[in-house]
């Protein structure tokens, strides 16, 4: 469309006026400085593999550069780096870990302190690790509320001690560790406070995949930049007087998209197969991923999934896509073979906010050049990998019927916050009574109705679960008069979901618009580590949470305990 | 134009995400004992967009409510009206609406920032009742204007509203544009789209007038 004359002096003038109205960081409508894609090599995070004594990580604040074109940027991350170094661990092999705040007292990102647990009488700074997907007791698992501060000076009401011990009495699976406070989360990892963590055993050993350095760790996450190379992290636009809450964002979308703390970076590949352990560690940013011959968009590569959040799939599943949530661990083996001279972009084409949009898009992540010449035969991808014993539903003793919901402003319809509850008791506060209550050891299905219109990562501390499957019901019916009425049949989960171990499910909405809930089954056990029959007297419990940050830090995360 | 570009985009990013969705596995049936099947003969509630769909669903409206226009705009604000801890009347606010209708609150940014939700009426009380209970909410009418042509008429409403009956000032005021409908034997909502005044935009005299 041409602009004619008037409208380009009129639009220049609606965008005078506005840069001189509103203060220099609100507004969602703001970009990233110009930044090339694919001018960095990706970075691969540092290894620790811990041995029989305690390990200490230091957070700390340091700058480090994340574009060739962006002056170094200001981050907190572990051990001095972001991402944090990976962890390398065998099942069966305990390590314990003590986590060191050495932060300043000052927090460098917009806290709102109207939100549960981040109020003003709270220090700033609070950090508490955990460590997701790990099977542990709740003295080690980062409750939410067990925060410290620099050198343990003050310390949250559910602090117990300042070393962590991880078990490891869990299966090969790819497992991160993250900042856990409550209230601020969502500021402490954009920050840049996580990292990976492996667990590997005998039956990953013996498996002929691709390994050394043919297996990449590749986390990915997106942020706005200042042009000074500062992180930017939007806050509510004061449009409305007084907006609910006032600093808070309903969800976080950048258009710089980083994969191990670089954007848009490129990696040199051979002409044969490589397992990438990929991890969605957003803050609210969904992906739905293909990869593309750079130069021919006609031209794709298919990901073969070998394995889910918690292990191995019993059969490698080929698919042309993946649609990843929040906290979501893809284990893909991509074969280069016969592409010598050719690149391929990892593209993303999700909405965001998943799946209503309207957020900034991120088009791409990161590129892949298959220009090393081949330096060690290939071998085909077995047929079988790990068997995954599907859980008997008739070994469920309890269903609960959890709600997804939201609370929303009457003048703006805008989400005050997220919710967590029950069908029966409705929505429930962080500091509502729990309502979840498994024994060790016992198997239950957990029901997640959702009735917004976001898709919800919701993510179950301690346990792996098994998708069952998803369904429609009458969203109408349910939020006029509380009952449940389904109005189609259930939908088989996906192939990559179902045989899986996943401890982050995708709870889809349906269509509110249009009268429609969607609810999303679940069925786990809950085993304790190495067989507990009962947790440590007097230890924190657990929690489930949706894994978008910005809605885990508004009260849509809830305490659970298991009982003896 | 950015606002038409806006619309554009949404347009297609729904289409986008309803591929995804589409695209999800469906297996009619699936033998999964952790589900409840449909229950035959079960008709969505009110649900469907298409004039003269399921009705029955509905609730039924108070004859006095839904007699003029100026009845049903009055019973929209008390049906959304009340003291900290009041349940709304859901009945009678959703009795007011034709089936399909939408609420628009424009000066919403949502969960991106950049676009409001709109509300089917028992999504909109669903999602605002409990801030509502909490704080209280009273809001009545201090304007209003119409415009009609035979079966239609758009209603003009300057609001206020408070968080108590007794409280001295509003702390939001707006305009509701009502889109209503009479079918020959009632009248109908078929949308409501409201601007609050902001802390750039302040409501004209002439929309304070009664
Ligand atoms: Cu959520």
């Amino acid at each position: 469309m041409k602009l004619s004359r008037r409208d380009v002096l009129r639009l220049g003038a609606v965008a005078g006026a506005g840069a001189l109205l509103l203060p220099k960081k609100f507004a969602f409508a703001q970009s990233s400085p110009t930044l090339t894609p694919f001018v960095d090599p990706l970075p691969i995070p540092p290894v620790i593999t811990p041995g029989s004594s305690t390990v200490n990580i230091h957070m700390t604040q340091f700058t480090q550069k994340l574009h060739r074109d962006l002056p170094a940027t200001k981050l907190w991350g572990y051990n001095g780096i972001y991402p944090g170094p990976t962890f390398e661990t065998r099942t069966g092999q305990p390590i314990s870990v003590q986590w060191l705040n050495e932060l300043p007292s000052r927090h460098f990102l917009p806290i709102d302190h109207t939100i549960h647990g981040a109020e003003s009488t709270v220090p700033d700074v609070r950090t508490v690790v955990h460590l997701h997907g790990a099977k542990v007791f709740g003295d080690s698992d980062g409750y939410p509320e067990a925060w410290f501060t620099n050198n343990f000076a003050k310390t949250g009401p559910f602090f117990s001690n300042r070393v962590y011990h991880y078990p490891n009495d869990q299966a090969s699976m790819a497992l991160w560790y993250h900042d856990h406070a409550l209230g601020i989360t969502r500021l402490n990892v954009y920050a840049g406070l996580a990292g990976m963590y492996f667990v590997r055993d005998h039956a990953e050993d013996s498996l002929p995949i691709p390994k050394g350095k043919y297996e990449v760790p590749l986390m990915f996450q997106d942020r706005f930049f200042n042009a000074d190379g500062s992180l930017n992290y939007p806050v509510q636009d004061p449009g409305v007087s007084p907006p609910i809450p006032p600093i808070w964002i309903p969800e976080f979308f950048g258009d710089a998209g980083l994969v191990n703390g670089k954007v848009f970076p490129f990696l040199d590949v051979e002409p044969r197969k490589y397992r990438f352990r990929m991890l969605n560690a957003c803050n609210a940013r969904f992906l739905h991923l293909t990869l593309a011959n750079s130069r021919d968009a006609n031209e794709t590569l298919l990901f073969h999934q070998i394995g889910a959040d918690q292990g191995f799939l019993p059969k490698p599943v080929t698919l042309g896509d993946l649609l990843m949530g929040p906290a979501e661990r893809y284990d893909i083996v991509i074969d280069f073979t016969g592409k010598a001279g050719k690149s391929f972009t990892l593209k993303n084409d999700a909405p965001s906010p998943f799946p209503g949009g309207g957020g900034a898009d991120l088009p791409q992540l990161m590129q892949f050049r298959v220009k090393l010449p081949l330096s060690h035969a290939d071998q085909p991808l077995p047929a079988n990998l790990v068997p995954v014993p599907l859980i008997d539903t008739h070994d469920s003793c309890q269903t609960r019927k959890l709600l997804l919901s939201e609370d929303d402003d009457p003048t703006t319809g805008d989400p005050i916050e997220g919710m967590l509850g029950t069908v029966a008791a409705g929505p429930l506060h962080w500091s509502s009574p729990m309502t979840e209550n498994p024994r060790a050891n016992t198997t239950e299905i957990w029901e997640l109705y959702n009735v917004t219109t976001d898709g919800h990562p919701i993510h179950v501390h301690l346990v792996r679960f098994q998708v069952l499957n998803r369904q429609k019901f009458d969203l109408n019916l349910f939020q006029s008069t509380g009952q449940i009425h389904f109005i189609a049949p259930p939908e088989a989960p996906g192939a990559n979901e179902r045989p899986a171990w996943k401890d982050v499910v995708k709870a889809f909405p349906g269509d509110p618009d249009n009268g429609v809930g969607l609810v999303t089954r679940v069925i786990q056990k809950f085993d304790l580590p190495n067989g507990a029959s009962a947790p440590p007297r007097g230890v924190p419990p657990y929690v489930w949470h949706c894994h978008i940050l910005e809605h885990e830090d508004n009260d849509m995360m809830r305490p659970y305990v298991v009982l003896p | 134009m950015p606002r038409l570009n806006f619309r554009v985009v949404g347009r297609v990013v729904g289409i986008v995400a309803l591929t995804l969705l589409a695209s999800l596995p469906f297996t009619a049936g699936a033998q999964e004992p952790g589900a409840t099947p449909a229950p035959s003969g079960h008709s969505m509630h009110g649900s469907s967009g298409a004039p003269g769909g399921h009705m029955a669903g509905l609730p039924k409206a108070a004859p006095a409510d839904v007699a003029s226009s100026e009845a049903i705009v009055a019973a929209y604000y008390e049906a959304l009206s009340g003291p900290v801890g009041k349940k709304r009347d859901w009945n009678r606010f959703l009795s007011l609406f034709f089936p399909g209708a939408r609420l628009l609150p424009a000066e919403g940014k949502g969960h991106s920032g950049t676009m409001p939700h709109t509300f089917s009426p028992s999504k909109y009380l669903y999602d605002t009742e409990s801030n509502m209970l909490q704080e209280g909410y009273v809001v009545k009418e201090i304007a209003h204007r119409s415009e009609g042509f035979g079966k239609i008429l758009h209603v003009w409403s300057t609001y206020e509203a408070r968080h108590a009956a007794a409280d001295a000032k509003p702390f939001v005021r707006g305009i509701n544009s009502f889109q209503l409908f009479n079918d020959g034997k009632r009248w109908w909502i078929f949308d409501v789209v409201w601007q609050p005044e902001t802390t750039k935009l302040t409501l004209p005299a002439e929309d304070l007038k009664p």
